[in-house]
Parts: structure tokens; sequence; C-alpha cells
């Protein structure tokens, strides 16, 4: 079959080729005047070369023939001829072709050389653009975390072509649904949602999907219509990798003066290796250890680090005794040592709250926290105070907790006797049998504030586990005395139920956005002002774990040593407070710099963590921060491929491919025209030769 | 002599040439008492014949012996020794020019080296061209004292003649009717033919002999590539390719041109010899012309 290489004018150009030949077989040469004594001789001898057809002038013309001949084997060499490909049926086709980070992995092995899967995947999409029919058109998708379109339908086999040469290896993780939704676009067209009506508003298209990968997904939930999927598996079952799944600094858990690195590292190939790594700070080798590591096991290293680090990259390479490694990019992890970040909290209390200060008070507060309280007893004035309102509106705090009390008013426009919302500060909030004067939460001017309290003890009815500051916090057993309702704003959340029926609504504990923040209103008290408890659950195991939870969630500490790995084509939303621009530039492993603003939050946002490496974010001509993309992703490293593509419905079998590449015949064809050429040369001067 | 009378007879040649004679098959009927037999009877020590005697024969010519055994009177005749008319005919076309040394140079040569012969042997001698007007008519030369003389006609024939072979040999047969020995010095490249000329010739019962000159540059080509070939003479324009199969095609052709001259002379009583312009002219005369039997 052929697959030709040139467009139709390229076509016509090469076709106009042998009748130039032919026309200059015909054409009268320059030819250098001499004088002969007769040219009777002469005339008589080339007689019979002058017959009158100009057919009788080819006769025989051996050059000629070889000259055809040669421009005949170029022009089949350019069409490209190839054996072992059928003509694919059907005339719309959709090629998937998968770049994640697996896919890099160099064991396909094609006339003895290795080369990665994306090649392969690449050079399968290429052989079957060429096998598509005359006419039918194709679109071609490549995809790892997300999809791209790389070339949408065309039936221009070369747009295709070059689509695919444009197709790049990416460091990221591997998710199919994108691309069978851009897929599925076309051939399955959305319905119209009445039932009355259900009508298919375009007609469908069915599409022959081609998937090249080596399936290394999550099961995929996706109704294929009228897509007609094939599987190509890419990759050897044979495939070997080493690589890194996890790699942290932290304190050593019985020593916390001393500081350890801990790796994972997993063999995903079917045989034992020795695996050797070594561990960096920046460029220096910091240690370096030997471990093996049986087949599909995982094992823990640890460096004991002698050395002080409060900041800086630690990198950790590993490497097979037997180099026996396919994927390379799993090979290297970065962690970024920082200083672990403290929530600050502020606790302002009508009354000193025991059972609150002894919920704060734990040692594992202390690491975690730097934790200001403030007693309105001792300081009646505090929340008017100029202090206050300084803390509180310049986000010095993370987390201001309210019991009992709540901020001040706002200041009324001039002239306006009418009540004024509450004054919030910059930061997260927990009102504690209170709440803000605030429309959003159902204040109203004049209304009741907190809400009348419900006198019959409620009963908790269900709470929401699923929430964080919820997480294995078991209610139940407790009792409260009195509480008022509340209704989660829009946006919020109803964390804990209960059986009050209020007009105010029936929440125990709810959290509700503002602005960038969250507020928690926990509608109880703890302990009466007066004296006295208002509920028994202080006594609970489940209060400090709740306190622990709504402080690690509203006040985001950060109590490991090292900044949490981000995953390739993972979003990074970094809080800088040492930098006063309102611009950083992150600078990629690769050396490309991006520039990146401020947001109202006062965080920087990036996107762009393609590749794995170490990012450097810097402003003001230093280096502010740094974060570490790494591929901790046993999926994607456990590489030998899938025998079949999961869908939920039922597994896709790989199809077999025996011939991964087509076998091109141009290069024979050329060769034998280079031999016709110099048969031609060779006849030629024979000829001349006298 | 000058320069020129000396490329045309060289000294060595001269020596040479001192002791051969012109030889003819026929036997002709010369004009004056020469030293050749001729048809006529006469005075030689030859016998020839008796006849009866007439009335007013000489008496010195009857043969007493046999009146003495017959009793009849017979007449003794013996052959008459005459000069011999030898012809020079020379091809004086452009294509004549070619060569080197040129095929005209190497005629005149010939022709004057067989003319000495002749005019050393007391036979008559005449140098004429093809190209020679009707009415212009040239003594014929007899004797040593006319080498000069005819070295001098030779000179005076230039390369151009304008005429084609076949008017040359007519107006030749014209002007001389005698019998004698006619030597055709040309390279027979008349596009119109040859063959019509040179019956002329036989026409006139002339002993002919055509020296086919050709110079190497016709024989061997030496020329190669792509080619305009332009005829000297008539402007005539050949393209060729030479290339090895037409050089081969042109060897076959020179071949049966040369063959087709020979067959067409043998078969009518002429002779034909090919001169090469490399041939030295002694070696042409003393060795080549003499094996054909023109000299002795």
């Amino acid at each position: 079959m052929f697959s030709s290489l040139l467009t139709w004018w390229q076509w016509l150009i090469v076709g106009a080729i042998p009748l130039g030949v032919l026309a200059l077989y015909f054409l009268k040469l320059k030819r250098t005047p001499v004088e002969v004594p007769s040219t009777y001789l002469w005339h008589k001898s080339i007689e019979d070369l002058h017959v009158n057809s100009i057919w009788q002038r080819l006769r025989n013309n051996i050059l000629l023939w070889l000259q055809l001949l040669l421009l005949l084997l170029a022009i089949i060499a350019l069409l490209n001829p190839t054996f072992q490909g059928s003509k694919l049926i059907g005339s719309r086709f959709i090629f998937v072709v998968d770049n994640s980070a697996s896919m890099q992995s160099t064991d396909v092995i094609v006339d003895g050389e290795r080369i990665s899967r994306l090649e392969s995947a690449k050079g399968q999409v290429r052989a079957l653009i060429e096998s598509m029919p005359e006419g039918a058109v194709a679109m071609l998708i490549s995809f790892a975390d997300g999809a791209q379109v790389m070339q949408p339908f065309t039936d221009n086999p070369n747009d295709l072509l070059r689509a695919v040469d444009g197709i790049q290896p990416t460091d990221k993780p591997t998710s199919l649904i994108e691309a069978l939704r851009v897929s599925s676009g076309l051939s399955n067209p959305t319905r119209t949602g009445s039932e009355e009506q259900d009508r298919i508003k375009a007609s469908v298209m069915p599409a022959k999907l081609y998937v090249l990968s080596d399936g290394k997904f999550d099961v995929v939930d996706f109704a294929l219509g009228a897509l007609e999927p094939e599987y190509r598996k890419i990759g050897n079952d044979d495939a070997r990798n080493i690589s890194i799944t996890a790699f942290s600094v932290d304190e050593n858990i019985n020593d916390s003066s001393k500081v350890e690195a801990f790796a994972s590292v997993d063999n995903f190939g079917p045989q034992d290796e020795t695996v050797f790594a070594e561990l960096y700070l920046g460029n220096t080798l910091v240690d370096n250890v030997r471990a093996p590591i049986p087949a599909g096991r995982t094992y823990g290293i640890s460096f004991p680090l002698a050395i002080d680090i409060d900041s800086g990259v630690l990198e950790l390479r590993i490497r097979p005794d037997t180099n026996a490694d396919d994927l390379r990019v799993d090979d290297t992890a970065w962690v970024v040592v920082d200083n672990p970040h403290r929530a600050r909290i502020l606790a302002i209390m009508e009354t000193r709250n025991v059972a609150l200060e002894l919920a704060l008070g734990t040692t594992r507060f202390d690491e975690l926290v730097t934790l200001d309280t403030v007693n309105l007893e001792e300081e009646p004035n505090y929340l008017q105070s100029e202090t206050y309102r300084l803390q509180a509106l310049s986000g010095a705090y993370d987390l201001i907790i309210y019991d009992r009390c709540r901020p001040p008013d706002r200041d009324p426009p001039d002239g306006s006797t009418e009540e004024q919302q509450t004054d919030m500060p910059l930061c997260n909030t927990m009102f504690i049998g209170t709440a803000p004067k605030l429309t959003s939460w159902g204040w109203t001017p004049g209304a009741e504030w907190p809400p009348p309290v419900y006198i019959a003890p409620p009963t908790v009815i269900d709470s929401d586990r699923s929430h964080p500051i919820m997480d294995s916090v078991a209610l139940g057993n407790f009792l409260i005395a009195e509480a008022f309702g509340m209704t989660p704003p829009s946006g919020g959340r109803m964390l804990i139920d209960s059986d009050i029926d209020s007009e105010s609504g029936s929440s125990l504990l709810t959290i509700g956005p503002r602005e960038s923040f969250e507020d928690l209103i926990l509608s109880f008290n703890l302990i009466e002002t007066a004296g006295g408890i208002n509920t028994d659950w202080m006594n609970k195991q489940s209060f400090p774990l709740f306190i622990l939870n709504t402080v690690t969630y509203l006040g985001s500490p950060r109590d490991t040593l090292s900044l949490a790995s981000v995953n390739p084509g993972e979003p990074v939303e970094l809080k800088i407070d040492t930098v006063e621009s309102d611009e950083v530039v992150v600078v990629t492993p690769g050396g490309e710099e991006h520039t990146i603003k401020r947001t109202p939050q006062s965080t920087f946002p990036f996107i762009r963590t393609d590749e794995i490496g170490v990012y450097d974010m810097r402003a003001e001509g230093r280096s502010v921060a740094k974060f570490a993309v790494n591929l901790f992703n046993p999926k994607e490293s456990n590489i030998p491929p899938n025998d079949n593509l999961e869908f939920i419905y039922e597994p896709l079998p790989a199809t077999e491919v025996t011939e991964t590449v087509k076998q091109e015949w141009w290069k024979w064809l050329a060769g034998l025209a280079l031999v016709v050429l110099l048969v031609e040369w060779f006849v030629y001067n024979r000829r001349v030769s006298l | 002599m000058s320069t020129v009378s000396d490329d045309l007879l060289s000294p060595q040649l001269l020596a040479q040439l001192e002791r051969l004679e012109l030889v003819t098959r026929k036997i002709f009927r010369g004009r004056m008492k020469g030293e050749r037999r001729s048809k006529r009877k006469g005075q030689s020590v030859e016998f020839a014949d008796f006849r009866n005697y007439v009335p007013g024969d000489d008496l010195r010519f009857i043969d007493w012996n046999t009146y003495a055994r017959l009793d009849k009177m017979f007449l003794k005749l013996f052959l008459e020794e005459e000069d011999l008319h030898f012809y020079a005919l020379i091809d004086a076309s452009m294509s004549m020019d070619f060569g080197t040394p040129s095929k005209l140079l190497y005629a005149k040569q010939l022709a004057a080296a067989l003319g000495f012969i002749g005019l050393i042997r007391a036979d008559r001698v005449k140098i004429e061209s093809v190209g020679q007007p009707l009415t212009k008519r040239l003594p014929a030369l007899r004797g040593r004292a006319s080498v000069w003389r005819m070295l001098k006609q030779l000179e005076e024939i230039q390369a151009g003649e304008a005429v084609d072979l076949q008017t040359g040999i007519k107006n030749f047969c014209l002007r001389n009717n005698g019998a004698g020995i006619v030597v055709l010095l040309t390279d027979l490249m008349d596009k119109s033919g040859y063959q019509e000329a040179i019956r002329f010739l036989l026409a006139q019962q002339m002993d002919v002999y055509v020296v086919h000159i050709l110079s190497q540059e016709e024989l061997e080509p030496d020329v190669s590539g792509d080619l305009r070939l332009i005829d000297c003479e008539d402007g005539d324009v050949a393209e060729v390719t030479i290339n090895g199969p037409l050089m081969k095609r042109y060897k076959q052709t020179l071949n049966s041109f040369v063959g087709g001259a020979k067959e067409f002379c043998t078969r009518r009583g002429m002779t034909y010899l090919l001169a090469n312009n490399q041939t030295p002219v002694e070696q042409l005369v003393t060795n080549y012309l003499r094996t054909r039997g023109l000299v002795r």
C-alpha cells in the first residue's frame, strides 16, 4: 500500500519530470561547429538515425529507458510504499495518545534499539494515519492529567502527521476521562432535556477511537456511546522500574532534636534489584546507601542528617546496580526543607474558660500554634482598643476565637443611627455561644442577635463527618442545656444538626465563607459567664479533637520541616509573608521564568508545574521560596502496561499489534534508483567513449 | 628550384624517379617517335608481321629469304616505337585542401613525380586540373627540359575550384581525345557521385588510374562530442554526436565507400589505389604504384 509523502501540486511537478526528460531527448544540443572536407560520409553514417518518425529516434535508446526507470523508482519511493498494514475501515477516526510520565519508559524495542513508549505510540499513530482511507477524517488528542487536542478533525494526513510530531512527553499522571469527553463531543451529541421531546440535537457520528496508552490510569466511568474504542497497548510486560514513591524530611520521632530524611523506594520490575541511593544537599553528597529490594516490594530508606538544615533542597537519586530501569523520571526526588509555619491564634474570652484553655494548651498545640489569650474580665476594653484593631485588620493572626463575645460593630456612616454589622477581622474566626451580626448569616438590623436561645435541651441529630473539622470527632452522648439554631449562609455547611425548631435554623455548628476567610459558629456556650457549665462536651474525648481540627483547619499551621511535594500538573498556592512586592517570578527547573501576581488573599498561585524538579520563586532579587514537584505516583511508576482498558462497564482488552512499526520500502527503492543511476552512467560513458 | 618546386619534388625523389618509367597495359598510337611500342608499324628492331608486297613498298623491307624459298615477295613489318600520352588530372576542389599535408599538395607531389618520370622517358606529359575551363588548353610537355614548366603548371593549380567531378572530367575528355595514361588524383568526395565522371574516361579508351587520396582525418577522424560538421564546399551541415557506435558506423561507411570505388574501377579495367596522405610520396610511387603496374 502507498501513503504519499507529497501533496497534489508536488505530484504535478514530479509527474512533469519524465515528460521533461523525454523533451530533452528532442531538444537540439548546442553543438560545436567543425569544418570538415565533406559531410558526404557523415551524412551516410547518420542516415539511419535521421528517420522521419520521432519514435524511431527513441528506439533502443537504452539511456532513455534507464532514465525513465530511475524516475519511476524515485516516484514509487516518493509514494512511500509499505507492507504490513491494512486499510482502516471507516471514515472518522480519533487517535488518543498518552503522553503521561509512564510513557517515557524506554522498554519498547524496535530494530534492536530501545525507544520510549511515546515514540512507539507515535509510530503506531503514524502508521494508522497512513493507512486511513481516502477522504476519511481524523482527530489527534494527547492526554496526561488533562487532554489536549493536537489536531481537530481533518482529512489532511500531513497535518495529522505534523501534529503527531508535536506530541511531547510530560511528567504528569494519567487520566483518560477528559480525552474521552473531548472525543465524544461530536460522536455523542447531547440530548434535549425535556422528556416529552427527548430528541437528539445533532446526528450521531460514529467514530473509531484508538487509545494508544499503557493503561496506567483509574477505572474510566464513561459511556462511550457511538465511539468504537480500540486499545493499543504500548509497552513491554517485562518493563523494569525502580522508583521513589515518597521522600520527605522530618524530625526524628524519638528525638525531636534530630532530623531525618525518609524515602520509600519501590521495585516495580519482575526481578530483585539492589539499589544505590545518593542524597545530595544542593550539589554536595550528604549520604548514600545500598539496599536490596525484592521484586514488587517497597523499601524504606532513612538518612539521619548530621548537619543542621534550616532550609535548602535535598535531592535523592537512585539507580539499580544492574542499570535495569526503563523509567528515569522517577529516579530523582527533591524535597525543600523549610522552617515550620506556626499558626498564630488569638483567643478572646468573656471570662476565663478553663476548658478552652486546656484544649488549646496540649503539647501538640505547643508545636503547632503560637497562642495569645485575652480575658475581657481583665481587659474589658480590649475589643475597642487600637491594639486589637491593628492586629485584627492587619492579618497578624490566622485565627481569632471569640468566646461569648464578638467584635465591635462598624462605625456608622455620618448621621446614621441604624444598627451596623459587625466589623470582622481579616482572618478566620470561631465564635462560641455567639454569632457575628452579618446579613449573610441572617442578621437584620434591629433583630435580636444572637438568635434567641432555644430552652429545651437540643439533641444532636447528625454531623457532617466529611468536613475536616469533624474528622474523627464522635459526637453523641453529651448534653447541651441551652443553644440557638443557625442556618448556614450561602456556600456554608451545617456541621452539626439538631432537633431545634427555630426560625433561625437548627444547626449547632455551622461554617460559612466570608470573602477569602471562613467563620465557624458554635451555637452554644461551653461555660456560663455567671459560672457553671452549659454542656458536658468538654469532658468527652471528642472535644479536644474538635478544637485541634478547628485550629489545624482554620489556622493552617505546618509542622513538618519539608514543604509538601507537588504532583506534576497540580496547581500550587504559596503564602509568602516575607515579600512586600505584589509580583514574584517563578523559575522552573527547565529555566523558564513566569511572573505571577499576588491574589487578594495574599497568596501566589502557580499552575505550570508540568516538569518535575525544584521551582524557585524569586522576588526583589532574591529567592523567597522554593517548592518541589515530584512524581510520587505509584500508578505511573508501576510501568508494566495494563492488558485491559478499565472501563466501568466492561474492560476493553488490548488489540494485538504484532508489527509496531511498518516496514517502509522507500529506502530500498531509493537504493535501487541509485544503482540504476550508476548503470546509466556506465552505459553513457561506454557510449561516448571512442 | 624554388621552394615550392622543392616541396613537390625533392632531389632524393628525383634520383629514385630517374630509374623508373611509365607503363601502360594498352598500346596506343603516339604522335611522335618515342621510346614505346606503338600500334603503328614502323622502323624499329622488333619484328611484328609479314604482308604481301604491293608495288610501291619500300624494297628495303622485302624479306629476301622468304622470296628465295617461296618465290613470293613478302614485306617484313616492324613495330614502331612512339611516345606516350600521360595525363595527370588533379581534383582541386575545396575538400582537397584538407589534411596535413593537404590532399591537394599530396596530389601535386604525386603528379609531379609521375610527370617527371614521363618527361625523362620522352613521353608527352599534360598536367590539368578538374576545374580547368574547356577552352583553356595547356601545351603538352616533352623532354627533361620541361620539368620546370610542369612544376610551374602544378604550382598554378589552387584549391577552390567549384566544378563538380563529372563536368570537369567531361571537359577534360573533350579537350584531350588522344589515348594514353590518365591518373586521376581525387578524393572522390562528390555528392553527385563519381561513377558517371569516371565513365567518361573509360569512353576515351584511356588507361585509367584512380588515385583516391584521403587524409588521415577522414580515415581516422579524431573528433568527439556533440558537433555540427560543416561541409567546406557547399556549407552543408551534419549534426552528429560522436560516440562509439557512430564511429563504428562511419568506418563501415568509409569502408563501403572505398570498397565500392575499388570495385567500380576494377570491374571496368581501371586501376584503383587508395592513398593516405600520411604515406610518403616516394613510397607510394616506388612501391604501391610499381606493384599496380603504373611504373616500372
